[in-house]
């Protein structure tokens, strides 16, 4: 990165499907993204995936909100409407609030993928950022909300998934299910400054940054992880 | 007679040339094994893009009976149709895991240190473990497909076919789309390996040159 000093990065948020929006029309030069792209509707062949890191989703609640786990089929219930109150889950007697969040949403596409099995969500509408849903969470009674691991904080509480904490540890063992892939498209154009980007994000010390910040190392997901995932994923019928 | 320095000189020249063999001989067998490792680089790639481009057709074929197979029930099809159906969706599908269980156990660059050195040299490093990760990533969209899949066969076995219909739009073309999305990224991935193995070549034929031209210089004394 010190042959290109003299580049600068301009980063700009809006969601997995705005990043592939915005290399694939040449807007950018790298899009960041939860999601894969659809071969329909980004066909492309240049565009190339580069693998980063890997995020772990997690379930959050208002802290009114006393439990500390749900199973697969549970949430389903919530997420479908077939459960709205919180005694009939184990919890105290409150309305659930389930937040949805935009179809654009990457978080979104892999609660989807890995939790929902096909049903679709019903919910309160919330914006694509994960700070505005826990913001949501943490001021709304009975809110259940899901988001990247990396941003919890007090004002809300994670809960388990199937007795199953949202570790690094577990997403590694293959015990823990809703995790993606964290991706950086790019057109192949031959920018140096960008390859030299590509690298950057590769070196021990930015994957131990982002180790800091609460992602997972992609290198540390083992085929173990999908293998055991794959298990799970038919177990409970999704 | 010969005078002792003309005697001194000819022994010189018979150890120049027989260390010009020797070192010729060396470079001889450095080019071969460098032919050699290339030659083999290429067998290796070829040999997993045309097994990877051979599951991206499975991959289609299998989404292709899937959707046939949805018609069909539609169409309140005889019980041996609809077996027959989802046999052949079964059998697609344990084909594609087959090819792909194989490419990630022996074709991976993480199974030969030897051209993952090469690439490193060449100033391409990281690549095993990038495909390593494109690998996983492939594995990780196929089970999710084949998972969604199945279930999209058992709602139809069950005569349940609106159920299945649904699943299929609202499971099977998200993970099939993304199942197609990892493994074409994989195979590009592989495609691009080709042009890596040719700077590693040329990197190494440019390091080796300077060696031919001292030689030259010194048989020419």
């Amino acid at each position: 990165m010190s042959n290109f000093r003299y580049s600068s990065i301009d980063v700009q948020a809006g969601g997995s499907i705005i990043g592939l929006n915005a290399v694939t029309n040449h807007q950018a030069d790298i899009g960041d993204s939860d999601i894969y792209a659809d071969p329909t509707v980004y066909p492309d062949p240049n565009l190339t995936d580069h693998i980063v890191c890997v995020t772990a989703m997690t379930l959050i609640v208002n802290p009114e909100v006393n439990i500390t786990s749900l199973n697969t089929q549970q949430v389903i219930n919530i997420y479908t409407g077939v459960t709205t109150n919180w005694k009939d889950v184990g919890g105290p007697n409150l309305a659930i609030v389930p937040l949805v969040k935009p179809t654009t949403s990457g978080t979104r596409a892999l609660f989807d993928k890995y939790l929902m099995g096909g049903e679709q969500e019903m919910g309160q509408s919330v914006a694509d950022a994960s700070t505005v849903v826990i913001d949501t969470v943490a001021h709304t009674p009975g809110a259940i909300g899901y988001v990247t691991t990396s941003l919890v904080n007090s004002t809300v509480k994670a809960i388990d998934l199937d007795g199953v904490s949202a570790t690094a540890q577990n997403v590694q063992a293959g015990k823990y299910r809703f995790w993606g892939f964290e991706h950086m498209y790019t057109l192949q154009n031959g920018i140096n400054a960008t390859t030299a980007y590509l690298d950057f994000m590769q070196t021990p010390q930015i994957q131990q940054l982002a180790l800091n910040l609460g992602y997972i190392s992609a290198s540390s997901v083992s085929s173990n992880a999908t293998q055991a995932q794959q298990a799970s994923v038919v177990s409970t019928g999704g | 007679m010969v005078s002792s320095k003309e005697s001194h000189d000819d022994h010189l020249k018979t150890e120049a040339a027989t260390s010009s063999r020797c070192r010729t001989g060396i470079i001889g067998i450095q080019s071969a094994q460098l032919l050699n490792q290339e030659s083999g680089f290429y067998q290796n790639l070829f040999q997993s893009y045309s097994s990877l481009t051979t599951g991206n057709d499975f991959l289609q074929l299998m989404n292709f009976k899937l959707n046939a197979t949805l018609s069909d029930a539609a169409a309140n099809p005889s019980h041996t149709q609809l077996t027959a159906d989802q046999q052949a969706v079964q059998g697609l599908e344990t084909r594609y895991d087959t090819l792909l269980q194989d490419y990630v156990q022996h074709d991976l660059l993480i199974h030969n240190p030897s051209q993952t050195a090469l690439f490193d040299g060449a100033g391409h490093p990281g690549q095993d473990a990038q495909q390593s990760l494109l690998a996983s990533s492939t594995v990780r969209t196929w089970q999710l497909y084949r998972a969604a899949q199945d279930q999209i066969l058992q709602e139809i076995q069950n005569g349940l076919y609106q159920n299945a219909q649904t699943l299929e739009q609202q499971q099977g073309q998200l993970t099939y789309s993304d199942a197609l999305s990892a493994l074409r990224q994989l195979i590009q991935f592989d495609g691009r390996l080709t042009t890596y193995v040719q700077d590693a070549t040329a990197g190494q034929q440019t390091s080796a040159m300077p060696l031919t031209s001292r030689l030259a210089a010194f048989v020419a004394l």
